[in-house]
Protein backbone atom coordinates (compact mmCIF):
# COMPACT_ATOMS: atom_id res chain seq x y z
CA UNK A 1 0.00 0.00 0.00
CA UNK A 2 1.38 3.10 -0.84
CA UNK A 3 -0.21 6.92 -0.46
CA UNK A 4 -1.71 8.27 -3.31
CA UNK A 5 -2.72 12.06 -2.54
CA UNK A 6 -4.90 12.25 -5.60
CA UNK A 7 -8.66 12.37 -5.61
CA UNK A 8 -10.96 10.79 -7.78
CA UNK A 9 -13.00 13.04 -7.38
CA UNK A 10 -10.50 15.65 -8.82
CA UNK A 11 -11.03 13.92 -12.00
CA UNK A 12 -14.50 15.35 -12.87
CA UNK A 13 -15.83 18.09 -14.58
CA UNK A 14 -17.94 20.76 -12.75
CA UNK A 15 -20.57 19.63 -14.88
CA UNK A 16 -23.59 17.60 -13.53
CA UNK A 17 -25.15 14.59 -15.12
CA UNK A 18 -28.07 14.53 -16.40
CA UNK A 19 -28.55 10.98 -16.29
CA UNK A 20 -31.94 10.01 -14.74
CA UNK A 21 -31.18 9.23 -10.89
CA UNK A 22 -30.75 5.38 -10.29
CA UNK A 23 -29.42 5.25 -13.61
CA UNK A 24 -25.75 2.44 -13.46
CA UNK A 25 -23.87 5.11 -15.27
CA UNK A 26 -23.19 7.15 -12.25
CA UNK A 27 -20.88 4.12 -10.82
CA UNK A 28 -18.71 3.76 -13.99
CA UNK A 29 -18.12 7.26 -14.06
CA UNK A 30 -17.35 7.17 -10.13
CA UNK A 31 -15.13 3.81 -11.16
CA UNK A 32 -13.52 5.58 -13.99
CA UNK A 33 -12.29 8.69 -12.12
CA UNK A 34 -11.00 6.03 -9.13
CA UNK A 35 -9.03 4.01 -11.56
CA UNK A 36 -7.40 6.77 -12.95
CA UNK A 37 -6.19 7.90 -9.48
CA UNK A 38 -5.70 4.69 -8.55
CA UNK A 39 -3.01 4.41 -11.63
CA UNK A 40 -1.98 8.04 -10.71
CA UNK A 41 -2.77 9.26 -14.65
CA UNK A 42 -2.56 13.17 -15.21
CA UNK A 43 -5.69 14.44 -16.56
CA UNK A 44 -3.31 16.38 -18.97
CA UNK A 45 -2.47 12.45 -20.55
CA UNK A 46 -6.24 10.87 -20.64
CA UNK A 47 -8.19 11.38 -23.29
CA UNK A 48 -11.91 10.24 -22.98
CA UNK A 49 -13.85 9.77 -26.62
CA UNK A 50 -17.46 8.69 -27.19
CA UNK A 51 -19.99 8.40 -29.91
CA UNK A 52 -24.01 9.02 -29.23
CA UNK A 53 -26.13 8.31 -25.89
CA UNK A 54 -26.72 8.45 -22.17
CA UNK A 55 -23.02 6.59 -21.52
CA UNK A 56 -21.78 8.39 -23.90
CA UNK A 57 -22.06 11.61 -22.22
CA UNK A 58 -19.49 11.09 -19.95
CA UNK A 59 -15.96 12.66 -21.44
CA UNK A 60 -18.30 16.26 -20.82
CA UNK A 61 -18.33 14.87 -17.01
CA UNK A 62 -14.66 14.06 -16.43
CA UNK A 63 -12.09 16.67 -17.12
CA UNK A 64 -9.46 14.91 -18.94
CA UNK A 65 -9.17 15.56 -22.52
CA UNK A 66 -12.29 14.31 -24.46
CA UNK A 67 -14.14 13.72 -27.54
CA UNK A 68 -18.04 13.54 -27.71
CA UNK A 69 -17.88 12.04 -31.76
CA UNK A 70 -20.59 11.08 -33.84
CA UNK A 71 -22.75 8.12 -33.56
CA UNK A 72 -21.22 5.07 -33.48
CA UNK A 73 -18.02 6.22 -34.47
CA UNK A 74 -16.03 6.78 -31.27
CA UNK A 75 -13.97 3.96 -31.93
CA UNK A 76 -12.22 5.17 -35.19
CA UNK A 77 -11.70 8.41 -33.59
CA UNK A 78 -10.02 6.82 -30.57
CA UNK A 79 -8.09 4.77 -32.96
CA UNK A 80 -6.66 7.78 -34.71
CA UNK A 81 -6.08 9.70 -31.66
CA UNK A 82 -3.70 6.57 -30.48
CA UNK A 83 -1.80 6.50 -33.83
CA UNK A 84 -1.28 9.70 -33.49
CA UNK A 85 -0.80 10.58 -30.01
CA UNK A 86 0.61 7.40 -28.30
CA UNK A 87 1.69 8.68 -25.10
CA UNK A 88 -1.91 9.01 -24.31
CA UNK A 89 -4.15 6.71 -22.12
CA UNK A 90 -7.27 6.85 -24.56
CA UNK A 91 -10.85 5.32 -23.23
CA UNK A 92 -13.57 4.73 -25.60
CA UNK A 93 -16.78 4.96 -23.11
CA UNK A 94 -20.18 4.22 -24.79
CA UNK A 95 -23.87 1.99 -24.59
CA UNK A 96 -24.52 -0.88 -26.44
CA UNK A 97 -26.77 0.84 -28.95
CA UNK A 98 -23.80 2.90 -30.06
CA UNK A 99 -21.06 0.58 -30.26
CA UNK A 100 -23.12 -2.71 -31.07
CA UNK A 101 -25.41 -1.38 -33.57
CA UNK A 102 -24.38 1.73 -35.59
CA UNK A 103 -20.81 0.87 -34.69
CA UNK A 104 -20.45 -2.46 -34.66
CA UNK A 105 -18.68 -2.77 -37.16
CA UNK A 106 -15.77 -1.01 -35.63
CA UNK A 107 -16.02 -2.94 -32.77
CA UNK A 108 -15.21 -6.26 -34.72
CA UNK A 109 -12.18 -4.11 -36.27
CA UNK A 110 -10.92 -2.71 -33.46
CA UNK A 111 -11.10 -6.33 -31.56
CA UNK A 112 -8.86 -7.59 -34.44
CA UNK A 113 -6.87 -4.41 -34.68
CA UNK A 114 -5.68 -4.67 -31.22
CA UNK A 115 -5.18 -0.81 -31.08
CA UNK A 116 -4.19 0.22 -27.29
CA UNK A 117 -7.27 1.47 -25.96
CA UNK A 118 -9.76 0.50 -23.68
CA UNK A 119 -13.37 0.00 -24.78
CA UNK A 120 -15.97 0.56 -21.95
CA UNK A 121 -19.55 -0.59 -22.69
CA UNK A 122 -22.38 0.62 -20.29
CA UNK A 123 -24.92 -1.94 -21.38
CA UNK A 124 -28.59 -1.34 -20.52
CA UNK A 125 -30.07 -3.37 -23.39
CA UNK A 126 -32.10 -0.17 -24.51
CA UNK A 127 -31.32 3.03 -26.34
CA UNK A 128 -32.08 5.16 -23.60
CA UNK A 129 -31.27 8.45 -24.93
CA UNK A 130 -34.29 8.38 -27.68
CA UNK A 131 -36.80 6.77 -25.08
CA UNK A 132 -36.94 3.23 -25.11
CA UNK A 133 -36.32 1.16 -28.19
CA UNK A 134 -34.88 -1.97 -28.68
CA UNK A 135 -31.32 -2.42 -29.04
CA UNK A 136 -29.04 -5.25 -30.04
CA UNK A 137 -28.31 -6.84 -26.68
CA UNK A 138 -32.35 -6.62 -25.99
CA UNK A 139 -34.20 -9.54 -25.12
CA UNK A 140 -36.06 -10.66 -28.10
CA UNK A 141 -39.09 -11.30 -26.15
CA UNK A 142 -38.65 -7.77 -24.13
CA UNK A 143 -42.32 -5.94 -24.86
CA UNK A 144 -41.41 -2.22 -23.57
CA UNK A 145 -40.04 -1.04 -26.51
CA UNK A 146 -42.84 1.24 -28.29
CA UNK A 147 -41.17 -0.08 -31.98
CA UNK A 148 -41.53 -3.36 -30.70
CA UNK A 149 -44.53 -3.44 -29.03
CA UNK A 150 -44.26 -7.60 -29.62
CA UNK A 151 -40.56 -8.28 -28.65
CA UNK A 152 -37.98 -8.10 -31.44
CA UNK A 153 -38.21 -11.43 -31.78
CA UNK A 154 -33.92 -11.12 -33.27
CA UNK A 155 -31.37 -12.98 -31.21
CA UNK A 156 -29.32 -10.74 -28.89
CA UNK A 157 -25.79 -9.78 -29.64
CA UNK A 158 -23.59 -11.48 -27.02
CA UNK A 159 -20.78 -8.85 -26.69
CA UNK A 160 -18.03 -10.80 -24.38
CA UNK A 161 -18.48 -13.45 -27.58
CA UNK A 162 -18.01 -11.22 -30.29
CA UNK A 163 -14.85 -9.66 -28.42
CA UNK A 164 -13.41 -12.81 -28.45
CA UNK A 165 -14.13 -14.50 -31.63
CA UNK A 166 -13.19 -10.95 -33.07
CA UNK A 167 -9.82 -10.97 -31.85
CA UNK A 168 -9.80 -8.77 -28.34
CA UNK A 169 -7.32 -9.57 -25.81
CA UNK A 170 -8.62 -8.42 -22.83
CA UNK A 171 -12.40 -9.39 -22.26
CA UNK A 172 -14.54 -8.28 -18.83
CA UNK A 173 -17.81 -7.76 -18.19
CA UNK A 174 -18.73 -6.06 -14.49
CA UNK A 175 -21.86 -4.52 -12.68
CA UNK A 176 -22.53 -0.98 -12.08
CA UNK A 177 -23.71 -2.33 -8.71
CA UNK A 178 -20.10 -3.05 -7.62
CA UNK A 179 -18.33 0.14 -8.59
CA UNK A 180 -15.23 -0.92 -6.20
CA UNK A 181 -14.92 -4.16 -8.49
CA UNK A 182 -15.38 -2.15 -11.87
CA UNK A 183 -12.61 0.12 -10.63
CA UNK A 184 -10.00 -2.73 -10.11
CA UNK A 185 -11.14 -4.09 -13.54
CA UNK A 186 -10.62 -0.82 -15.44
CA UNK A 187 -7.32 -0.42 -13.96
CA UNK A 188 -6.04 -3.98 -15.22
CA UNK A 189 -7.92 -3.08 -18.35
CA UNK A 190 -5.91 -0.02 -18.63
CA UNK A 191 -2.57 -1.29 -17.91
CA UNK A 192 -3.03 -3.70 -20.35
CA UNK A 193 -1.66 -3.16 -23.78
CA UNK A 194 -4.00 -3.83 -26.10
CA UNK A 195 -7.49 -3.59 -26.88
CA UNK A 196 -9.62 -4.22 -23.61
CA UNK A 197 -12.79 -4.45 -23.77
CA UNK A 198 -15.29 -4.27 -20.90
CA UNK A 199 -19.01 -4.70 -20.74
CA UNK A 200 -20.56 -3.29 -17.82
CA UNK A 201 -24.16 -4.18 -16.96
CA UNK A 202 -25.50 -0.86 -16.28
CA UNK A 203 -29.46 -0.81 -15.71
CA UNK A 204 -31.55 1.65 -17.03
CA UNK A 205 -34.16 2.44 -14.49
CA UNK A 206 -36.48 4.36 -16.73
CA UNK A 207 -37.00 2.32 -19.57
CA UNK A 208 -36.10 -1.20 -18.28
CA UNK A 209 -36.80 -1.14 -14.57
CA UNK A 210 -37.30 -4.18 -14.41
CA UNK A 211 -33.23 -4.20 -14.67
CA UNK A 212 -32.86 -3.48 -10.78
CA UNK A 213 -33.45 -7.22 -10.12
CA UNK A 214 -30.24 -7.48 -11.81
CA UNK A 215 -28.20 -7.19 -8.47
CA UNK A 216 -29.98 -10.44 -7.34
CA UNK A 217 -28.26 -12.64 -10.35
CA UNK A 218 -25.06 -10.71 -10.55
CA UNK A 219 -22.01 -13.45 -9.61
CA UNK A 220 -18.53 -13.63 -10.34
CA UNK A 221 -17.13 -16.45 -12.75
CA UNK A 222 -16.36 -18.83 -10.69
CA UNK A 223 -12.50 -18.57 -12.46
CA UNK A 224 -9.75 -16.17 -13.18
CA UNK A 225 -8.96 -15.03 -16.80
CA UNK A 226 -7.86 -17.74 -18.96
CA UNK A 227 -5.02 -17.01 -22.11
CA UNK A 228 -7.28 -19.56 -24.10
CA UNK A 229 -9.25 -18.36 -26.23
CA UNK A 230 -11.73 -21.00 -26.46
CA UNK A 231 -11.78 -21.61 -23.34
CA UNK A 232 -12.92 -17.98 -22.63
CA UNK A 233 -15.83 -18.94 -25.71
CA UNK A 234 -16.87 -21.79 -23.77
CA UNK A 235 -17.41 -20.27 -20.17
CA UNK A 236 -19.36 -16.97 -22.05
CA UNK A 237 -21.51 -19.38 -23.98
CA UNK A 238 -22.17 -21.56 -21.07
CA UNK A 239 -22.90 -18.12 -18.86
CA UNK A 240 -26.67 -16.45 -18.77
CA UNK A 241 -24.94 -12.69 -19.27
CA UNK A 242 -25.09 -11.88 -15.43
CA UNK A 243 -21.37 -13.35 -14.34
CA UNK A 244 -18.25 -11.08 -14.10
CA UNK A 245 -15.32 -10.80 -13.61
CA UNK A 246 -11.69 -10.72 -16.24
CA UNK A 247 -12.90 -13.68 -18.73
CA UNK A 248 -9.79 -13.18 -21.17
CA UNK A 249 -6.57 -12.02 -21.03
CA UNK A 250 -3.62 -12.43 -23.29
CA UNK A 251 -0.85 -10.83 -25.26
CA UNK A 252 -1.62 -10.29 -28.85
CA UNK A 253 0.80 -7.87 -31.29
CA UNK A 254 -0.24 -4.68 -30.81
CA UNK A 255 -1.48 -2.14 -33.82
CA UNK A 256 0.89 1.27 -33.57
CA UNK A 257 1.88 2.75 -36.32
CA UNK A 258 5.22 4.24 -36.43
CA UNK A 259 4.94 7.92 -36.93
CA UNK A 260 6.79 9.44 -40.28
CA UNK A 261 7.96 12.62 -41.03
CA UNK A 262 5.89 15.84 -40.42
CA UNK A 263 4.61 16.95 -43.47
CA UNK A 264 6.33 19.95 -44.56
CA UNK A 265 3.10 21.93 -45.93
CA UNK A 266 5.34 23.84 -48.43
CA UNK A 267 7.33 21.11 -49.66
CA UNK A 268 3.76 19.13 -49.88
CA UNK A 269 1.93 22.26 -51.89
CA UNK A 270 5.23 22.33 -54.55
CA UNK A 271 4.92 18.98 -55.24
CA UNK A 272 0.63 19.45 -56.37
CA UNK A 273 1.69 22.94 -57.61
CA UNK A 274 -0.03 23.31 -61.21
CA UNK B 1 -24.38 -7.23 6.52
CA UNK B 2 -21.29 -9.34 6.44
CA UNK B 3 -19.00 -8.34 8.97
CA UNK B 4 -15.84 -6.26 8.72
CA UNK B 5 -12.76 -8.12 8.08
CA UNK B 6 -10.93 -7.19 11.13
CA UNK B 7 -7.78 -8.89 9.98
CA UNK B 8 -7.04 -5.08 8.02
CA UNK B 9 -8.42 -2.88 10.50
CA UNK B 10 -5.50 -4.19 13.26
CA UNK B 11 -4.17 -1.31 12.28
CA UNK B 12 -4.52 2.80 13.33
CA UNK B 13 -4.03 3.88 9.79
CA UNK B 14 -5.93 1.30 7.83
CA UNK B 15 -8.72 2.13 10.38
CA UNK B 16 -8.18 5.91 10.20
CA UNK B 17 -8.28 5.37 6.19
CA UNK B 18 -11.65 3.47 6.33
CA UNK B 19 -13.25 5.98 8.15
CA UNK B 20 -12.09 8.92 6.32
CA UNK B 21 -13.18 6.97 3.23
CA UNK B 22 -16.20 5.99 4.68
CA UNK B 23 -17.06 9.78 5.13
CA UNK B 24 -15.61 10.85 2.25
CA UNK B 25 -17.52 8.06 0.03
CA UNK B 26 -20.95 8.84 1.59
CA UNK B 27 -20.72 12.98 1.46
CA UNK B 28 -19.98 12.70 -2.52
CA UNK B 29 -22.72 10.22 -2.93
CA UNK B 30 -25.42 12.26 -1.06
CA UNK B 31 -23.66 15.27 -3.23
CA UNK B 32 -24.13 13.76 -6.54
CA UNK B 33 -28.03 12.92 -5.68
CA UNK B 34 -28.39 16.13 -4.63
CA UNK B 35 -27.45 17.58 -8.14
CA UNK B 36 -29.23 14.69 -9.78
CA UNK B 37 -32.56 15.94 -8.04
CA UNK B 38 -31.63 19.16 -8.69
CA UNK B 39 -31.46 18.68 -12.48
CA UNK B 40 -34.66 16.59 -12.17
CA UNK B 41 -36.35 19.24 -10.72
CA UNK B 42 -37.06 18.00 -7.27
CA UNK B 43 -35.85 20.77 -4.97
CA UNK B 44 -37.32 19.05 -1.88
CA UNK B 45 -35.03 16.25 -2.28
CA UNK B 46 -31.93 18.04 -3.76
CA UNK B 47 -32.14 20.54 -0.28
CA UNK B 48 -32.24 17.13 1.92
CA UNK B 49 -29.30 15.59 0.04
CA UNK B 50 -27.70 18.71 -0.07
CA UNK B 51 -27.97 19.23 4.09
CA UNK B 52 -26.64 15.44 4.44
CA UNK B 53 -23.71 16.07 2.02
CA UNK B 54 -22.61 18.85 4.37
CA UNK B 55 -22.94 16.73 7.17
CA UNK B 56 -20.95 14.02 5.50
CA UNK B 57 -18.00 17.01 4.89
CA UNK B 58 -17.95 17.87 8.28
CA UNK B 59 -17.57 14.48 9.51
CA UNK B 60 -15.00 13.67 7.11
CA UNK B 61 -13.25 17.22 8.06
CA UNK B 62 -13.73 15.87 12.00
CA UNK B 63 -11.80 12.34 10.94
CA UNK B 64 -9.05 14.14 9.08
CA UNK B 65 -8.38 15.91 11.85
CA UNK B 66 -8.19 13.31 13.94
CA UNK B 67 -5.71 11.42 11.58
CA UNK B 68 -3.46 13.83 10.98
CA UNK B 69 -0.60 12.69 13.04
CA UNK B 70 -1.01 8.68 11.86
CA UNK B 71 0.78 7.30 9.24
CA UNK B 72 -0.51 8.09 5.50
CA UNK B 73 -2.00 5.32 3.83
CA UNK B 74 -4.26 4.68 0.86
CA UNK B 75 -6.07 1.86 -0.32
CA UNK B 76 -6.56 0.81 -3.64
CA UNK B 77 -10.79 1.00 -4.27
CA UNK B 78 -11.21 -2.66 -3.88
CA UNK B 79 -8.80 -3.05 -0.85
CA UNK B 80 -11.28 -1.62 1.81
CA UNK B 81 -12.57 -4.18 4.05
CA UNK B 82 -16.61 -2.82 4.09
CA UNK B 83 -18.26 -6.71 3.88
CA UNK B 84 -19.94 -5.31 1.00
CA UNK B 85 -19.85 -3.37 -2.41
CA UNK B 86 -19.55 -0.01 -1.36
CA UNK B 87 -18.89 1.91 2.45
CA UNK B 88 -21.43 1.22 4.35
CA UNK B 89 -22.64 4.53 4.73
CA UNK B 90 -22.45 5.45 0.63
CA UNK B 91 -26.15 5.45 -0.80
CA UNK B 92 -26.90 3.27 -3.48
CA UNK B 93 -27.12 4.86 -6.19
CA UNK B 94 -29.82 2.23 -7.84
CA UNK B 95 -32.20 3.20 -4.76
CA UNK B 96 -32.92 6.66 -5.86
CA UNK B 97 -35.64 8.14 -8.41
CA UNK B 98 -36.32 11.37 -9.20
CA UNK B 99 -39.85 11.59 -7.58
CA UNK B 100 -38.38 10.88 -4.32
CA UNK B 101 -40.26 13.04 -1.45
CA UNK B 102 -38.28 14.38 2.23
CA UNK B 103 -39.87 10.46 3.46
CA UNK B 104 -37.88 8.36 0.65
CA UNK B 105 -34.28 10.47 1.31
CA UNK B 106 -34.39 10.52 5.10
CA UNK B 107 -35.25 6.50 4.49
CA UNK B 108 -32.57 6.16 2.36
CA UNK B 109 -30.35 7.98 4.96
CA UNK B 110 -31.89 5.86 7.72
CA UNK B 111 -30.34 2.75 6.35
CA UNK B 112 -26.87 4.05 5.71
CA UNK B 113 -26.66 5.36 9.33
CA UNK B 114 -27.66 1.89 10.44
CA UNK B 115 -24.98 0.64 8.08
CA UNK B 116 -22.53 2.74 9.38
CA UNK B 117 -23.03 1.96 13.19
CA UNK B 118 -23.29 -2.08 12.46
CA UNK B 119 -19.89 -1.41 10.90
CA UNK B 120 -17.94 0.56 13.61
CA UNK B 121 -20.11 -1.86 15.68
CA UNK B 122 -18.71 -4.84 13.89
CA UNK B 123 -15.09 -3.51 14.51
CA UNK B 124 -15.49 -2.60 17.63
CA UNK B 125 -16.07 -6.05 18.63
CA UNK B 126 -13.93 -7.62 16.64
CA UNK B 127 -10.69 -6.01 16.36
CA UNK B 128 -7.15 -6.63 18.71
CA UNK B 129 -5.75 -3.25 18.99
CA UNK B 130 -7.02 -1.47 21.86
CA UNK B 131 -7.08 1.92 20.04
CA UNK B 132 -9.06 1.28 16.70
CA UNK B 133 -11.66 -0.59 19.27
CA UNK B 134 -12.04 2.35 21.20
CA UNK B 135 -11.90 4.53 18.35
CA UNK B 136 -14.49 2.22 16.54
CA UNK B 137 -16.82 1.77 19.58
CA UNK B 138 -16.76 5.70 20.00
CA UNK B 139 -17.77 5.98 15.91
CA UNK B 140 -20.63 3.88 16.51
CA UNK B 141 -21.91 5.88 19.32
CA UNK B 142 -22.24 8.33 17.63
CA UNK B 143 -23.73 6.44 14.34
CA UNK B 144 -26.54 5.31 16.46
CA UNK B 145 -26.45 9.24 17.37
CA UNK B 146 -27.40 9.78 13.98
CA UNK B 147 -29.85 6.80 13.69
CA UNK B 148 -31.59 8.33 16.45
CA UNK B 149 -31.88 11.88 14.57
CA UNK B 150 -33.09 10.16 11.48
CA UNK B 151 -35.71 8.29 13.19
CA UNK B 152 -36.73 10.90 14.89
CA UNK B 153 -37.33 13.12 12.05
CA UNK B 154 -39.10 10.27 10.26
CA UNK B 155 -41.74 10.38 13.17
CA UNK B 156 -42.20 13.88 13.50
CA UNK B 157 -42.77 13.93 9.12
CA UNK B 158 -44.90 10.63 9.05
CA UNK B 159 -45.75 9.66 5.54
CA UNK B 160 -46.40 6.88 3.19
CA UNK B 161 -43.29 5.20 1.81
CA UNK B 162 -45.00 2.45 -0.26
CA UNK B 163 -45.85 4.83 -3.39
CA UNK B 164 -43.82 7.36 -5.33
CA UNK B 165 -45.87 10.38 -6.48
CA UNK B 166 -47.72 10.19 -9.45
CA UNK B 167 -45.82 12.00 -12.59
CA UNK B 168 -48.38 13.23 -15.46
CA UNK B 169 -45.59 13.81 -17.72
CA UNK B 170 -43.20 10.52 -17.33
CA UNK B 171 -39.95 10.21 -18.89
CA UNK B 172 -41.30 7.10 -20.89
CA UNK B 173 -44.88 8.69 -22.12
CA UNK B 174 -45.26 8.23 -25.78
CA UNK B 175 -44.54 11.39 -27.39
Amino acid sequence: MTANPRAAKAYKSSLKPVWCPGCGHFAVLSAATKAFAHLELEQKDVAVVSGIGCSSRVPAYMSTYGFHGIHGRALPLATGLKATRPELTVVVSGGDGDGFSIGGNHFLHACRRNVDLTYIVMDNEVYGMTKGQASPTTAPDWLHGKLTPQGSGTRPFNPAAIALSSGASFVARAFSGQPNEIARILCEAISHRGFSFVQVLSPCPTFCPEQKKWKQVVRAFDDGPTVNVEEALSRVYADDGYSTGIIYQDSHPVWQPTLGEEVNVRAFEQEFAI
Amino acid sequence: MSKAGTSALNSLPVFFAHALALETEAAERYQELADVMAVHNNPVAAELFHKLAGYGHQHAAEVRDMMKNAEPVSLAPWEYDWGGVEAPETSAMADADYRMTSAHVMQMALKTEQAAHDYYASVAAEASDDEVRRLAQEFAEEEAGHVEYVKQWIARNPVALEELPEDDDPAHMPE
